[in-house]
């Protein structure tokens, strides 16, 4: 039987108070076993990012429950958080969000810096074995700003695969990338999940859906049929 | 940590020029604080920093009406061992040793000299530096500088000869380096009270006087040596005020030959808690050390609100670093270690740059101000580790301030709000403010100070062309009476006027006494001081005005000066002219009480004590021969009669064996600036420090709109995507600094008026005017100008569709 991964129950998520008050997420449960390639997809204010905001442990639901890796969420501290954040989830945006000032081969070991069980020894060998797995090692010394713009999202997705994380979240991956580089992301990603990576992508794309091997549909903060 | 490092300079690297002047402006902090704190407890505490112990001693000397506190004469300090309240008394004693030579005869300088009696060093044993137990009646303790002045020559071969008694002095020892026996004056050489008993003589040489003056002359050195001021420990039970029940006895009644130019008449004794010794310098010293003080915390301040507002600004621009973090695992303690490193590394780097200015100011500066020269020369360890421990702490705590302000906005989450925390508003709307109120302040202090003392040199109602000769007892002093009538004949046969007086024209310490026009014993009687002039002093001097006379005929007839006509009731000077004046207690001076005075003329306050004080009420009379045993007196020639009247003094110093000493002391334009020089030295501190605070500004206040830009910066983006000019972005921002700039302005105004205020409560004199202010409005505007522009550029130069798409 395959082991959950994600798991939530009538979860739910809102922003603001009084007549301002506005439900994001109603209701979601959600189950994502370990090893699936899973697709979001939804129009723009359907909730998807919050969703996967809350999945990617950067923001709290509301109400309900949510475990990643059996881990209880809504019972955890701040720190705590962040520790499993860090140790389980692997975070790739559609800005890249690399440090300018930091090299190639720093922003892909700044997530080994924050893990408490990776010798700091370790560091430089595995950032290079990640660079080496999206083909981008040979730009390690370079700074983000020197990169095109697939480079720079094979960057990040190698620092989202540095720690080895049970997790691998990508929000909309493609959408600041041409068609060609799309794709040798896409590659990249299906590799990962060859190699027995859960992967969960937010992407209003359906070419990009259709890639992936389960679709879950976001309407106004709830599944749609 | 290695990386962390690295990345902080990479940081800075960012922002060279505004990390450099705020590591100079955190490091100047720690660096007077350093010093501050170095000096902080000889100038407060009642006792010398190295004593310890709880002990109540107190001083005793004699005050002035003006409030100076001045050495006793022993024949006073004797009567205050009647009084019940205090213990053993010590005397200490401190002269100038002049005519000083080593022990091959080669002169050396003159050294200051202080006088202890034994018993104060078998009091403090425990707490002196144990050389001092090798002083002895024979034998003398140099201190390190002058040691070092003389060629720090191995101790058994130095004897220093003091030519003027006779006396051999061979040293005993060396004081540690930067040990100071007492705050506040200069001690070069200690010796034993009974050293002076022991070996005082006098060499009259060939010459030898008759025999009345000899025991005058004798009379005089005893009294001379004994500059003592009275210490004793206060017995239990006893408050200083229950000693200072002791009244002096009234001067004994002068034979008209022999009185002290210091005489006692118009003294009162004075106790004061504590060992302080020099309690008049150490008044002066804390006006200095305050105003030191004010310009550290001003630098602190100045400081802070930069970090402040680059620290918001720059986590703003980081803002997308701080997300990608945390996104990758960072908790806020991951994210707040390394702005720790960040900000330590700020402190860390400021600490070492100030501990090391404040060895220069110490090394370097020693010379120029006297609040340094006068007190520990060392750096205190404590001093320094409290001082770094303090700038360090608040660069931390302050630094990271604006993150955790951020933070709690949730400002670097993804689910961010795009309000302001509290501390940010009140940044946003009173820093910009304060910045430019402290600027204008820093610039208006800078150019008024700066001004101010070259305005007032010029103002100052004499000639100062004209030169100041001296002509002072030398070496021997086989006759050390100088001849009036002799000196007003040869000057009377001059082609030319030169002036003469008994003081010097500035730092005279004349003696006061009581005047009054209503009579001797009136209660309206006012303190005033006498200076006895030759009858031709203002006009050599130029002093202008005078009103009436200035050229005084008789004895009895006299000018004062606008302070004196003032304090003694007359509104107009020109009311005084004529009036009758009593002066009690100033036969020193040839005044008799049953004598009237007239007051035949007014002059300007000349400013004999500083340019920065009030005058003090002045009697200007006839310098005649009188029974003032006169060891040195003062010309004044115009620049062209200068050689003609040095040669005059030469002869007449070779007809008395070259026993005199003929000086140039120079212009009196420079005698004033070397009176003032702490001012002078002040305002160019002054000015350059305003250089940094203006700097400092700058970058505060583009950062800062900057950090205003950044928050509107898709707002502006939008407004030209919709074809707003670039104008209209422009003016949108310009409203915004517009209301700030006028705040800031109003605030400095205010601030400028309360220093202006206090200035004149203290000196009587304006700091600042409204042609000063104009000067530093242009400044002000000009300096927002230079922080407007390049923020303003740095937004516009932005492709719009850039910001557009990265928001």
């Amino acid at each position: 039987m395959a082991e959950a991964l994600i798991e939530t129950s009538a979860m739910s998520k809102v922003f603001g108070s009084g007549k301002t008050q506005f439900e994001a997420l109603k209701n979601i449960d959600l189950v994502i076993n370990k090893g699936e390639f899973v697709a979001l997809e939804g129009p723009s204010g359907s909730g998807k990012s919050t969703l996967l905001s809350i999945i990617g442990l950067l923001d709290v639901q509301s109400n309900g429950e949510y475990s990643l890796a059996g881990h209880p969420v809504h019972t955890l501290s701040a720190y705590q958080r962040a520790s499993l954040r860090n140790q389980h989830v692997g975070w790739i945006f559609q800005n890249f969000n690399l440090v300018n000032d930091m090299t190639v081969l720093e922003n892909v070991m700044l997530p080994l810096r924050y893990h408490p069980s990776i010798n700091k020894h370790q560091y430089k060998e595995r950032a290079m074995k990640a660079l080496t797995q999206v083909e981008i090692a040979n730009k390690a010394d370079n700074y983000p700003t020197q990169l095109s713009g697939g480079q720079q999202q094979r960057v990040a997705i190698a620092r989202a695969l540095v720690t080895n994380p049970s997790l691998i979240l990508a929000d909309e991956p493609t959408g600041n990338l041409d068609s060609v580089t799309a794709e040798q992301i896409l590659a990249v990603l299906e590799s990962l999940h060859e190699q027995g990576s859960t992967i969960l992508i937010v992407t209003h794309d359906a070419k990009v859906a259709a890639r992936c091997k389960r679709r879950l549909q976001l309407r106004d903060g709830q599944w749609s049929a | 940590m290695l990386f962390n490092l690295r990345y902080t300079l990479r940081q800075w690297q960012k922002r060279k020029f505004q990390t450099l002047t705020l590591i100079l402006c955190l490091s100047l902090f720690c660096a007077f604080t350093a010093n501050l704190i170095a000096t902080a407890p000889a100038l407060f505490n009642d006792r010398q920093p190295w004593m310890s112990g709880s002990t109540p001693y107190i001083t005793i000397g004699l005050e002035s009406h003006s409030g100076k506190f001045n050495p006793i004469d022993k024949t006073n300090l004797d009567k205050f061992t009647q009084s019940p309240a205090i213990g053993e008394l010590m005397t200490l004693t401190n002269r100038t040793l002049r005519g000083l030579k080593d022990q091959s005869g080669v002169a050396i300088d003159d050294a200051g000299a202080v006088y202890l009696p034994p018993s104060f060093i078998d009091r403090f044993a425990d707490e002196l530096p144990p050389v001092m137990k090798k002083l002895s009646d024979t034998r003398v303790i140099l201190s390190y500088q002058y040691w070092q002045s003389l060629g720090a020559k191995p101790i058994e071969e130095l004897v220093i000869n003091a030519s003027l008694t006779g006396a051999q002095l061979p040293v005993a020892g060396v004081l540690p380096k930067g040990f100071r026996l007492f705050q506040g004056i200069v001690s070069d050489i200690v010796l034993t009270d009974q050293q002076v008993a022991s070996t005082f003589g006098i060499n009259f040489g060939a010459n030898k006087p008759p025999d009345e003056y000899v025991d005058k002359i004798i009379n005089q050195l005893v009294e001379s040596v004994a500059f003592r001021y009275g210490v004793a420990e206060l017995k239990p039970g006893y408050e200083p005020e229950d000693v200072s029940a002791i009244t002096l006895a009234k001067e004994e009644a002068s034979d008209g030959s022999v009185v002290l130019l210091s005489g006692t008449a118009s003294w009162t004794p004075k106790v004061i808690e504590g060992l302080q010794f020099h309690p008049q310098q150490r008044q002066r010293l804390i006006d200095q050390w305050q105003m030191l003080l004010g310009l550290t915390l001003g630098f602190l301040l100045i400081g802070l609100f930069n970090l402040l507002t680059s620290n918001f600004s720059e986590y703003l621009q980081r803002e997308q670093e701080f997300q990608t973090r945390k996104a990758v695992g960072a908790s806020n303690k991951d994210l707040i270690r390394q702005l720790l490193t960040e900000n330590s590394l700020l402190g860390f780097v400021s600490v070492v740059l100030g501990v090391a200015l404040s060895w220069y100011i110490l090394k370097h500066v020693e010379a120029e101000l006297v609040l340094v020269s006068l007190l520990s020369s060392e750096i205190k360890v404590t001093g320094v580790a409290l001082s770094v421990l303090l700038t360090v702490t608040v660069v931390i705590l302050v630094g990271l301030l604006p993150f955790l302000s951020l933070n709690r906005q949730a400002r670097f989450s993804r689910s961010k709000s795009n309000g302001q925390g509290r501390l940010q508003r009140w940044l946003n709307a009173g820093n910009m403010t304060v910045q430019i109120a402290l600027a204008l302040v820093a610039i208006t202090c800078s150019i008024s100070l700066w001004l101010t003392q070259e305005q007032q040199l010029e103002q100052v109602s004499v000639n100062t062309d004209i030169i100041q000769l001296s002509y002072k007892q030398g070496e021997t002093s086989s006759d050390p009476v100088i001849n009036l009538n002799e000196w007003k004949s040869k000057l009377a046969n001059q082609p030319f006027d030169v002036a003469m007086s008994v003081d010097n024209f500035i730092d005279s310490n004349p003696s006061a006494t009581q005047a009054s026009t209503e009579g001797l014993d009136s209660p309206s009687a006012i303190p005033i001081q006498i200076m006895s002039v030759s009858d031709n002093y203002f006009n050599v001097l130029e002093a202008v005005p005078v009103v009436g006379d200035r050229n005084p005929a008789e004895v009895n007839q006299v000018i004062i000066n606008e302070t004196a006509a003032r304090e003694l009731g007359f509104k107009q000077p020109k009311q005084a002219l004529q009036q009758t004046l009593f002066v009690k207690d100033a036969s020193s001076y040839q005044f008799t009480e049953d004598e009237p005075i007239i007051i035949v003329g007014v002059s300007k306050d000349l400013p004999h004590s500083s340019l920065n004080q009030n005058a003090q009420p002045m009697i200007y009379n006839l310098l005649r021969e009188s029974g003032q045993l006169l060891r040195e007196i003062y010309l004044y020639a115009q620049p062209t009669n200068v050689d003609a009247v040095v040669e005059l003094m030469q002869q007449q110093a070779a007809s008395r064996e070259n026993m005199y000493n003929v000086n140039n002391d120079g212009a009196l334009l420079q005698l004033l600036k070397q009176q003032d020089e702490e001012w002078f030295v002040l305002a160019q501190l002054l000015l350059g420090l305003t250089l940094l605070i203006c700097a400092l500004a700058a970058t505060s206040l583009y950062q800062q709109i900057v950090a205003y830009v950044i928050q509107r910066s898709r707002l502006y983006a939008v407004m030209q995507a919709v074809g707003a000019q670039v104008s209209d972005v422009a003016k949108s921002i310009s409203r915004m600094l517009a209301t700030k700039l006028l705040s800031g302005l109003i605030l400095g105004v205010i601030i400028i008026a309360a220093i202006n205020s206090w200035f004149f409560q203290q000196f009587h004199a304006e700091l600042f005017t409204v042609h000063y202010l104009v000067l530093s409005l242009v400044a002000i505007l000009l300096l927002v100008l230079l922080s407007y522009i390049p923020a303003i550029w740095r937004q516009l130069s932005l492709p719009i569709q850039r910001i557009l798409r990265d928001e």
